[in-house]
């Protein structure tokens, strides 16, 4: 027991050097999923049947395929596609691939949730706001999306602490993430104090789970300011 | 289109692993889930707090660490059980590692079915507890005539997502050397050099089967739940019982 605590108290400052790097992959992708996810959304909520097919075979496929064979995909194809194209992926850090591979992925799921926020909204508010005169863009910005946001917010919690879990899998393209990190470390030691290793990257995961979820929270109950119904008490549980 | 051929030969060979280690694996979940389940809804304060901080930790792990920690744990395990009950059977150069990630895709899933569980029976109406204890029913008649009926209809959807997560999920579990679809794509990928090809035909495999589950799952929501949907069927099913009964007895056989 000792022992593992001595490896574990030796090898943690090593494993926080590379937080910063599952912390990155997680905000950008994020932030770039719900952009694409959002024209995804849009397309498919949209009355153009070719946009609406294209998305939804989108959507489909990346809900239907195992993140790990999308972020393999890319990590084949691009370097092909590029290479076809006179651009030298040679030096490219394979975290721009993990990026693409989360980003697309996560629009899928992102673009659902907005879907279903939008459903939800009541379609006669929608009526009012334009009977008042507002055009589709004062519309979207003054009833659609204060109320959207406050009921699709926990919702892109959930999958925003999923695409955490799953940065884990970067590790296997040779990102050096905290997973990564560790199993570099591992093969140092010659498989000394793996389990060790491995557990004490679980409980890193877990407390920025909790963190992640604390501020989506405290950010919720101010959305939700105005509806009483709504309010969430347990700071650090899971909604939606 | 050779290469495509061979690859989905191959890919197609590791499919029955995937799918049991999937069904096995949310069997277990499910099983875990409801043990997890009775300690959150406890009456006592400590054990719920001492479950929920459970669940919360199970949830907020990685599926591939919970696979790495259960691959590097089999040899003391098994040779620790081995030990324990002087089997000394447990052979080092073949461990079960199926079983092993079985367990590991379970205890990361349980969570998740702990919360389908609770919530299912949250929605059941307070009412209808009490109603049970006013008619004299016992806990287990309770449950199994009452509660429970009601809340697999209302879980179906869910679990639906689960299974089918837990199905992509099980796509990790090449990492830890078992040689479901991944595996063998992986496998046939490194041995020809053709990684694009594989990669496509795997993706494209999982992604059959995933909207197979889909429209399965899908159909037995509506199956399950067509005394739910408002209007239509309840009233028919009602005028059709009311017509049989009463045709049966030879009275209002005029009604319709």
């Amino acid at each position: 027991m000792k022992k593992s605590l001595e490896i574990v108290w030796k090898y943690l400052p090593a494993l926080l050097e590379s937080l910063p790097t599952t912390l990155y992959m997680l905000v950008i992708s994020v932030f770039i999923a719900a952009i694409l996810g959002f024209f995804l959304a849009w397309a498919k909520i949209g009355k153009n049947p070719l946009l609406k097919g294209l998305s939804s075979v989108f959507i489909s496929f990346m809900r239907g395929t195992p993140m790990m064979v999308q972020l393999l995909l890319i990590f084949i194809w691009i370097p092909l596609i590029c290479n076809d194209n006179g651009i030298s992926t040679n030096t490219w850090d394979p975290i721009i691939y993990a990026l693409i591979s989360f980003s697309l992925n996560m629009a899928a799921f992102f673009a659902e949730i907005f879907r279903s926020a939008y459903i939800a909204l009541d379609y006669k508010q929608i009526e009012a706001a334009q009977s008042l005169g507002m055009g589709p863009l004062q519309t979207f910005r003054r009833v659609i999306l204060p109320q959207g946001a406050a009921s699709a917010l926990p919702n892109l919690t959930n999958m925003s602490l999923e695409l955490m879990k799953n940065t884990s899998i970067a590790a296997v393209i040779g990102v050096y993430d905290i997973l990564g990190k560790a199993q570099q470390l591992v093969k140092n030691n010659y498989g000394v104090g793996q389990l060790e290793l491995y557990i004490t990257v679980g409980v890193i995961f877990w407390i920025m789970g909790l963190l992640i979820l604390f501020v989506s929270n405290l950010v919720t109950r101010r959305l939700n300011k105005g509806n009483p119904a709504m309010q969430t008490k347990k700071l650090f549980a899971a909604k939606g | 289109m050779e290469v495509y051929r061979t690859c989905l030969e191959k890919v197609l060979a590791g499919v029955p692993t995937t799918l049991s280690l999937t069904l096995w694996s949310v069997l277990l979940a499910l099983l875990l889930g409801i043990l997890l389940s009775f300690g959150v809804l406890s009456k006592w304060t400590p054990v719920r707090m001492l479950f929920s901080v459970l669940c919360s930790f199970l949830k907020g792990i990685p599926i591939l660490i919970f696979l790495y920690v259960f691959h590097t744990a089999i040899d003391g395990i098994m040779g620790g059980i081995d030990h324990l009950f002087a089997f000394y059977t447990y052979d080092i150069r073949k461990p079960p590692t199926y079983i092993f990630a079985v367990f590991a895709l379970a205890l990361s899933y349980a969570p998740y079915m702990c919360d389908m569980i609770t919530t299912a029976l949250h929605t059941i109406p307070k009412g209808q507890w009490e109603a049970c204890d006013a008619g004299g029913f016992t806990a287990w008649q309770k449950m199994t005539r009452i509660i429970i009926p009601q809340c697999v209809v209302i879980a179906i959807p869910n679990f639906g997502n689960h299974f089918v997560n837990l199905l992509k999920a099980s796509s990790l579990a090449c990492m830890v050397t078992i040689m479901e679809m991944m595996g063998e794509a992986r496998n046939y990928a490194t041995m020809s050099q053709r990684f694009l090809e594989c990669y496509i035909v795997c993706a494209i495999c999982y992604w059959v089967i995933f909207i197979v589950f889909e429209q399965a799952f899908r159909l037995l929501e509506k199956r399950a739940g067509r005394y739910l949907q408002p209007g239509v069927p309840i009233a028919r099913r009602r005028r059709k019982l009311f017509h049989m009964t009463n045709t049966q007895e030879g009275i209002f056989e005029e009604v319709k």
